[in-house]
């Protein structure tokens, strides 16, 4: 399902239609296309809508896709962040340019980055058998 | 026509004074990115619960209105994708994890 969503422009001074996805399993989605100067990355990414967020969050999925040395991020020196699923360890990707729609709305944002959770087996001394647990690398 | 959006700033996280070079995007490129990167997403969410019977578990990776790649492990995927879609960038692909069971998102 496609819905066209109105977004207030600032560059314009007035809304404009930018074409949402609700998906079915029910997120909502964006495409976009996102450049970092600072990387010399660039390429089309599809945002998550997430009202409740104050900031832009590049997924390590879609950071690895482009081509992002994810591994020299430095970490980023804002206020904590907290999410749903806890206190979260952001990097910082820097400011980005992202562009919506056919170009009409153009933003730069500071993008971070979160370190995904990998999981690892880990011994347990209960029967020497072994279970799963999630952590962060 | 070509029309071009010009990137040129200070990035936040660099020391002062160091401004990086002007990152030319062309709008024909964006936009025909974009329209296959969106046709892949809606294809990949149209086919969802077929999907996921068919890959449960698994990073499915949809390009051109197929399925070009399933694997348990996301790296693996990807090393599959630009492996065999060398000319292709893979942030064309729409790339998903499709659960065993599907999750309600709470936002």
């Amino acid at each position: 399902m496609t819905v066209i969503g109105r977004w207030d422009a600032e560059p314009t001074g007035g809304p404009m239609p930018i074409t949402l996805r609700l998906t079915t399993d029910g997120r909502i989605e964006v495409e976009a296309y996102l450049s970092s100067p600072l990387y010399h990355v660039k390429g089309p990414v599809t945002f998550m809508l997430d009202t409740g967020s104050q900031k832009t969050v590049l997924g390590p999925r879609d950071a690895e896709t482009l081509g992002f040395p994810v591994a020299s991020f430095p970490p980023y020196s804002g206020h904590p962040l907290f999410g749903v699923g806890g206190k979260g360890r952001p990097f910082d990707v820097g400011r980005c340019q992202i562009v919506l729609g056919t170009a009409d709305l153009v933003d730069k944002e500071e993008v971070l980055y979160f370190a995904p959770e990998k999981e690892v087996r880990l011994k347990t001394h209960e029967g020497g058998g072994r279970r799963e647990r999630r952590r962060r690398v | 026509m070509h029309e071009s959006c010009y990137i040129g700033e200070k990035a936040l996280s660099a020391p002062e004074n160091v401004v990086h070079p002007v990152m030319a995007i062309e709008t024909d490129t964006f936009l025909d990115e974009l329209r296959q990167k969106r046709e892949n997403q809606d294809w990949l969410d149209r086919n969802r619960s077929e999907l996921r019977r068919r890959f449960p578990g698994k990073y499915v990776a949809v390009l051109r209105g197929k399925v070009v790649g399933a694997e348990e492990d996301f790296t693996s995927l990807l090393s599959g994708l630009r492996r065999e879609f060398p000319d292709t960038s893979p942030s064309l692909a729409a790339v998903d994890f499709l659960s065993e069971e599907e999750y309600v998102w709470v936002l």
